[in-house]
């Protein structure tokens, strides 16, 4: 079974269309521009970490460029910083967290750092953030408790732009989970998806490169398959809940957005997706200490075996090789770490013209 | 097509879910199972049934009982807790009778979320759980979130693979509503469960294109005769470019919750009829305020409901709805049956000697 051909390809920078800049470089702009507008230096330094980080694994769309439009949230008073992420409710194993408002990198970082506080000392910790906004790619946080021999989980929902399985109205974010587990020898499991066919960032980029959508990524009202990227959000489109249509299972990444919906709005009593304007962002985290089951080494060794039978698995015909999740972002890492972030042509103008606005020095 | 696979009046037979709870404990205790599990079992196979999951359903009960008799399930069974914490438990069921450990552990998950918020246990040497939403759902009663997750033996193929590597590896996820139905999601992380192939066969019905693929990757519409090494079913989303990654990373994902984290094995590890199981509970009023969790569920579940649908879809529903549907039909009308396992869970009555309640 051939995929149709698509433009999957053509919405991957390349050498032509962007920039090399090295991960450190970035790092110091991203976090320059940050403080250029008033964010504290320890929240601007945990931003930029995160951002740099969905740079280099690959993930263009939760990269260093939306540090310019984070800023203007924050110019425009639409973020606020500096913000106090606030403990509203607590026990031994959960925290409601509001963010404040601000940036949301920073109350799912902490949130994420309080599960792993809490697992360490009772073997799950689990949080939840209210009040808050994007905080990039969700893949990055379960990372965080795998350093510390830990299984991660995060998930983020968002304003309406998936519709339910049968429904022709957008009424879901694309609401992401992550997963990840550490490996022994082989990479870690990292998993990071929209529980939507396709994330608005793909959308939103096969727009900006003019190349067409597959059927299958989004509707009309009138539930006809659209090729054409639309940029503006509306009544009048939605994405595809995983699975596409009934036949194929669309109920159950619809039911998965659910599920995103619940740990991250309801249970923070932020709201869900249709309650929530464009970029408001509700988070949850959870943190399992891996030695409270198992020996980890034991866990790890399991972990290499699964992950070298899934790699060694024959493919379709024409595909090269199977993957495990978090492979693609690995290998990205690895390039990237030693030839430099390639930065889109339009997007490295924008930030280098955002730091000689914000009067900060000009790294990249 | 899909509403071809289901059961009708012409093809079953109506036994009130009192009649069907009797009749199946009493089977599994002429086999040697203890009272108190033989209920637990027979519980959790009438709820699917009930809930109109089918295929998980009453008919399982001869298989089940089969499998004790052949010594393939050991019972009675010992639910052994190999390590714990205060939020955790590593169970090993006993190589007893999967529904009854998964039974037991969600009571310990439970038990641990109500002290310290948030349990979990994960169970090794375990057998198959049936519906695995049945477990997630027991938090609810206690105004928690549940969430269970079972493994298989190999079905599925990873995205980009042509071989089944992983079981269908199913994901239950319960959340309490206040006036409006609960939310019970319970789905394969396979594009079809493969019972719904099991049951197409049977039926005599072709399976969209989708499903399944041989082992050149070349579509399945006639749905294969048994499990073997020619075929697999696709995992969720089944196109690299419809998000076939995001249904096996799922499907990874339930094998490390529930076969590296137990270290009972992975999908490829297991024989077939051998399942790990996990399952968690989250007390919500840790959080917040528990009616105020619910009320927020049941504006979410109305806005949902009223989003205007797809041209010919009748309403849009909500994780949990047709099975609530079927169980108000069922509880009144009888639980439909299917002719032939009717007479086979008689059958199995009769040669046990038991008495037969259906």
């Amino acid at each position: 079974m051939k995929d149709t051909p698509v433009a999957l390809d053509y919405l991957k920078f390349n050498d032509s269309n962007s920039i090399r800049v090295p991960a450190e470089d970035l790092h110091k702009q991203v976090s320059a521009i940050l403080q250029g507008v008033g964010t504290p230096e320890e929240h601007a330094e945990i931003t930029a970490k995160i951002l740099v980080s969905s740079s280099l694994r690959g993930v263009e769309t939760h990269g260093v460029a939306n540090v310019v439009r984070y800023s203007q949230s924050i110019e425009g008073g639409e973020y606020t910083v500096p913000q106090t992420v606030e403990t509203i409710s607590e026990t031994g194993t959960s925290a409601l967290l509001s963010c404040g408002n601000g940036l949301g990198f920073v109350a799912a970082h902490q949130g994420m750092e309080m599960s792993i506080a809490k697992a360490k000392e009772l073997g799950l910790g689990m949080t939840t953030i209210r009040d808050g906004h994007h905080i990039g790619m969700v893949g990055y946080y379960p990372m965080m408790a795998v350093e510390q021999d830990m299984i991660g989980m995060a998930m983020t929902n968002g304003n309406k732009s998936v519709r339910p399985a049968l429904g022709a109205r957008p009424r879901l974010g694309t609401n992401p989970i992550a997963f990840g587990a550490p490996a022994g020898e082989e990479r870690d499991f990292n998993l990071d998806m929209a529980t939507s066919t396709v994330a608005s960032g793909k959308i939103a980029l096969a727009k900006r490169l003019g190349v067409q959508m597959p059927v299958g990524w989004t509707v009309s009202a009138e539930g006809e398959p659209i090729t054409e990227p639309r940029g503006e959000r509306g009544e009048d489109w939605a994405i595809n809940p995983l699975g596409g249509t009934r036949e194929q299972g669309s109920h159950k990444g619809y039911g998965l957005g659910l599920v995103v919906e619940i740990l991250c709005g309801v249970l923070s009593g932020g709201g869900f997706g249709a309650q929530l304007s464009p970029g408001q962002n509700m988070t949850w985290t959870m943190a399992i200490d891996i030695a409270k089951f198992r020996d980890v080494d034991d866990f790890k060794a399991m972990m290499d075996d699964m992950i070298r039978e899934l790699h060694a698995t024959p493919t379709l015909p024409g595909e090269d090789r199977v993957l495990v999740a978090g492979d693609p972002e690995a290998d990205c890492e690895d390039d990237r770490l030693v030839n430099g972030v390639p930065v889109e042509n339009g997007q490295y103008d924008e930030m280098r013209a955002r730091a000689i606005e914000l009067d900060v020095e000009v790294f990249i | 097509m899909v509403s071809k696979v289901k059961l009708n009046d012409s093809n079953s037979t109506r036994v009130p879910a009192g009649a069907l709870q009797q009749q199946l404990s009493s089977i599994f205790r002429a086999v040697g199972t203890p009272e108190d599990d033989a209920k637990v079992a027979a519980k959790v196979l009438v709820s699917a049934s009930v809930r109109g999951v089918d295929t998980h359903g009453v008919a399982n009960v001869v298989g089940y009982s089969k499998n004790v008799e052949d010594g393939v399930y050991t019972v009675p069974q010992k639910t052994e807790v190999l390590s714990e914490s205060e939020t955790t438990a590593l169970v090993s069921g006993g190589n007893g009778i999967g529904l009854v450990s998964a039974y037991r552990a969600m009571e310990m998950a439970i038990e641990k979320a109500k002290k310290q918020g948030l349990g979990m246990v994960s169970i090794k040497d375990g057998h198959h759980v049936g519906m695995v939403a049945y477990y997630a759902m027991m938090a609810l009663e206690h105004d928690m979130i549940g969430m269970s997750m079972t493994t298989a033996a190999p079905a599925v193929r990873p995205a980009l693979g042509a071989k089944k590597m992983m079981g269908t590896n199913p994901i239950g996820f319960a959340a309490p509503a206040g006036e409006e139905r609960d939310f019970v999601l319970d789905m394969a992380t396979s594009t079809v469960a493969s019972g719904k192939v099991a049951l197409a066969r049977r039926i005599g019905v072709p399976i969209p294109e989708g499903w399944a693929v041989t082992s050149e990757g070349e579509a399945i519409t006639e749905p294969p005769a048994g499990e073997n090494e020619t075929w697999a079913l696709n995992p969720l989303g089944n196109t690299r470019e419809q998000g076939s990654h995001k249904g096996y990373g799922l499907s990874v994902m339930v094998d490390i919750l529930c076969g590296v984290l137990s270290g009972g094995g992975f999908s490829s590890q297991l024989a077939r009829g051998e399942n790990m199981s996990w399952v968690m509970a989250i007390d919500i009023g840790r959080f917040r305020d528990i009616d105020e969790f619910k009320s927020m569920m049941d504006d979410m579940i109305r806005e949902l409901h009223a989003t205007p649908t797809l041209p010919g879809e009748d309403r849009v529903m909500v994780a949990g709805d047709p099975e609530a549907d079927a169980t108000d039909d069922r509880l009144a009308n009888g639980v439909p049956v299917e002719n032939g396992q009717y007479a086979a869970i008689r059958e199995q009555a009769v040669e046990l000697g038991v008495e037969v309640v259906i």
